[in-house]
């Protein structure tokens, strides 16, 4: 579709803000969700010559952010073994941990998750997904969809506990 | 999704709702930087970097739309352009293999080679994404399209024997419905003689109970009718237990569960399982309990990954955990950077099972262990894989996986399921064969192995099918495109005739004669309000739906159902009674039909559902005259993570939530005791 910088931020207006909750869920700081957001930003606004339809500019724009999450935190963890550190000094969590963004409980339950559940805890919550359509996006049975998230709720609730 | 989750993704979603977006992420700013970008960027030139955020256009740089300016070998040479303009279908997205042998790896380094190409498939993916927007069924694919195609030519190689004895009848035994009334109730199977670990056990006197903490086994004397906790096991404040087994012919009980080490304290500073893949693993314990009083440790066995599943087979465990491949943190010269480990040994190449497809990025690790020799590993294999399921018939362990053809949501353009066969008797796996067919399988009643043939139902898009394999996994026999812009929601199979209910607006339950597996056909197909979750055989010629009821006007689920089909004529199916318990809007059945207490035998069926008020523990009974009696609904008091479990002894009912038991008599249905662990 032919898009001017004011179309698009129509459209993004439209899903901003489950975007930089759902990054900030997955990234756990205020910079790196910010940055997540940006560059999936960056990169639809690229390529929206190539999206054909409006209507699906909500489910893009959430693939690529997701993708997105997944890669910088693969990287993160690849050059966490790399320098070989302790990850509390690389990590944003410093003891005070002032640009969290998130309540301390939402935080700790997110914690406790791998970055799959977190996708998928994530896609539902802020993207409004199924399991079947996460399943699809993630490359997963929706059965599977289902029992990871339940296995991953079940671990939240031990933190809401 | 119960209650209960849907309660947590709403806290979620509450606690996320105050929180600011930045500045520069406003709808206004974000336009401002695209316009200045617009003018910054001459035509022809592609692309330049913008200081956005900080740290945000260097990262675009390095891994987002780097990639795409430098095409590679193997994108380009499909023809396939960024630009997307080919609307035409391209096949399937990822190279099947049409080989019927599943291959065992040669060297870790060819396993390496599988984590690499998943991991260049995800970044062509995002780069296709990107290029072909919002046509999903385009998303694709760089293989040529006939390969989904190209090996049925050989679907029908490998069928000659076991065509004979299609007539023979199944006792019911085969469909899950125990016609025998034990004095006590045993765990809910998905087949029958594979006994499921689960949270509650029996052995016909004690009551052994996960508590909430998870990391205790309470033991339950039960005599007299009263309740007394005699004795406990204890598995360590590192270990998380998932399930056990109650074994009372062998005297044993083995708790399964996994082995964190630190991790629960590293993994809230942010550290997890995937950057250090070993920190946690799965095991299993067995103790002895000749004496329940006083339970000994007799070994315990360990392996790499978190719980998946288990069953239990004449003696004999065999334990699945599934073990992901973090690639952040792999190394091609530390093959215990992503090669799992059974008792702290590598697997070893040849025992590890690689995909139908060139890329892989996690394991299902299945082991044997043989309870009189509790503390080794009997055998032990690993399916390379990107995760699937398992379903464990009477002689094979079937791991099956879903390819999808998009990466899209909402907008499936179909999907192959691929399956992979390993045999096991007496602690021995061994690789058999593996296939695939179209469509993806609801859960594991979906899928059923009868006669040495295996019988599936799928969903594939808006349509369904049904296939059946034989025992080379080549299909010999289908029917499609059933129930169109339906999909499967609830199977079960027995003997020569299978089961399935699809739901869109009624719920059509549909009757496959399945006597001549070349030639499979609906005989049957009834529609009724609402749609079943779970299906149970009750009994002769009775066969038991719990689901939900939905108004025919509002689309809207207005309670749990429950219904009886009369199957007496399988090609004329009727609704014999069904119940309908108003403002109960959900039951734990529906996805854990290890919750279900069904005893055709004892005409007990029992289940926990969710009301305004809390949980409620129901119990029915159904005769052909009286249809469905509702014998008792009692509020539960316990309220715990885990599912509700019921469990008879004689003629007490042991409703278990958390740490709270509460019995029933089984006669007047008044409570007899209560205990809190």
């Amino acid at each position: 579709m032919r898009c001017d910088a004011k179309t698009f931020a129509q459209m993004y207006e439209t899903v901003y803000m489950d975007l930089y909750r759902f990054a900030l869920c997955m990234m756990r700081s205020r910079q790196d969700a910010e940055d997540a957001v940006s560059e999936a930003v960056m990169a639809a606004y690229e390529n929206i010559g190539k999206l054909r339809d409006e209507k699906a500019f909500r489910n893009w724009i959430f693939t690529i952010l997701s993708n997105i999450c997944k890669r910088k935190l693969q990287d993160a963890a690849r050059e966490r073994s790399r320098s070989n550190e302790a990850y509390s000094l690389i990590r944003q969590d410093t003891p005070e941990e002032p640009d969290m963004g998130l309540a301390v409980d939402v935080r700790k339950a997110f914690f406790l998750l791998e970055e799959e559940e977190q996708t998928i805890v994530g896609l539902s919550v802020f993207g409004g997904y199924n399991s079947q359509e996460i399943g699809e996006a993630l490359k997963l049975n929706p059965n599977t969809v289902r029992s990871k998230r339940s296995r991953a709720l079940q671990k939240m609730e031990c933190v809401l506990r | 999704m119960d209650r209960r989750e849907q309660d947590i993704l709403d806290w979620v979603r509450q606690e996320t709702e105050e929180i600011d977006v930045p500045k520069k992420l406003e709808p206004e700013n974000i336009r401002r930087m695209l316009e200045e970008k617009e003018v910054r960027e001459r035509p022809g030139k592609k692309r330049r970097m913008y200081r956005f955020g900080f740290a945000a256009a260097a990262c675009i740089a390095a891994a987002g739309l780097a990639v795409w300016q430098m095409p590679r070998a193997g994108y380009d040479e499909t023809g396939s352009s960024p630009g997307g303009t080919a609307g035409a279908e391209r096949g399937t997205e990822v190279e099947i293999s049409g080989s019927k042998t599943i291959a065992r790896a040669d060297s870790y380094e060819q396993v390496y080679g599988y984590l690499e190409e998943y991991q260049k498939q995800l970044e062509e993916e995002e780069k296709r994404m990107m290029a072909e927007g919002g046509t999903a069924s385009d998303l694709a694919r760089g293989k040529e399209e006939s390969v989904a195609i190209a090996e049925d030519s050989d679907m029908d190689t490998g069928m000659n024997g076991g065509a004979s004895p299609y007539q023979k009848t199944e006792t019911l035994a085969a469909g899950g419905a125990e016609s025998a009334s034990a004095d006590y109730s045993e765990t809910n199977v998905r087949q029958e003689g594979v006994d499921e670990g689960d949270i509650v056990k029996t052995d016909g006197r004690y009551l052994y109970v996960l508590e909430d903490n998870g990391r205790e086994i309470a033991i339950v004397d039960t005599l007299d009718q009263g309740m007394k906790k005699a004795a406990s096991v204890d598995a360590g404040s590192n270990n998380s237990i998932h399930e056990f087994y109650v074994v009372p012919g062998m005297k044993k009980l083995v708790v399964v569960g996994y082995q964190s080490g630190e991790l629960l304290g590293k993994e809230m500073a942010g550290d997890s399982a995937y950057s250090n893949p070993h920190l946690s693993s799965t095991v299993a314990v067995t103790y002895d309990i000749s004496d329940p009083l006083k339970p000994v440790e007799e070994g315990r066995v360990s392996q790499s990954g978190s719980y998946s599943s288990s069953r239990m087979v004449d003696g004999y465990l065999y334990m699945f955990s599934e073990f992901y491949v973090w690639n952040g943190n792999i190394s091609p010269h530390e093959p215990r950077s992503y090669v799992p480990a059974v008792n702290g040994e590598l697997i070893k190449e040849s025992n590890i099972y690689l995909p139908p497809v060139s890329q892989a990025n996690m394991y299902e690790i299945i082991t044997a262990v043989d309870l009189k020799e509790p503390g080794k590993t009997k055998d032990s294999k690993a399916i390379f894989s990107k995760g699937g399921q398992v379903y464990v018939s009477g002689q094979n362990i079937y791991f099956y996986e879903t390819e999808w053809q998009n990466s899209f949501f909402g907008s499936s353009t179909g999907c192959v399921t691929t399956i992979r066969k390993v045999s096991y008797k007496d602690g021995e796996l061994e690789a058999k064969a593996q296939g695939k067919f179209d469509g993806y399988l609801n859960d594991s009643f979906s899928i059923d192995e009868y006669e040495g043939n295996l019988r599936v139902v799928t969903t594939d898009g808006d349509t369904n099918s049904v296939y059946v394999l034989d025992k080379e996994l080549d299909i010999i026999g289908s029917i499609e495109d059933l129930a169109k812009d339906e999909r499967v929601y609830s199977a079960r199979f027995m003997g020569d005739v299978g089961y399935f209910v699809t739901f869109r607006e009624t719920d059509p339950l549909f009757s496959v004669d399945l006597s001549d597996p070349k030639k499979p056909k609906i005989i049957g197909e009834l529609k009724i309000p609402g749609f079943s979750e779970y299906l149970h055989f009750y009994g002769e010629d009775q066969l038991l739906g719990i689901g939900m009821n939905v108004d025919e006007e509002t689309m809207i689920t207005d309670g749990v159902k429950l219904t009886m089909f009369d199957i007496s004529d399988k090609t004329d199916v009727k609704e014999a009674d069904t119940y309908i318990l108003e403002n109960v809007y959900s039951t734990e059945v529906g996805y854990d039909y290890k919750a279900a207490l069904v005893d055709p035998g004892r005409n007990i069926i029992g289940f926990a559902g969710y009301t305004e008020g809390g949980q409620n523990y129901y119990l029915f009974a159904y005769d052909k005259k009286d249809g469905f009696v509702c014998n008792m609904e009692e509020h539960i008091n316990g309220n715990a993570m885990r599912s509700t479990r019921g469990v008879y002894i004689e003629d007490v009912i042991y409703v278990v939530q958390g740490n709270i038991i509460e019995a029933y008599s089984l006669e007047d249905y008044k409570k007899v005791d209560d205990l809190i662990l």
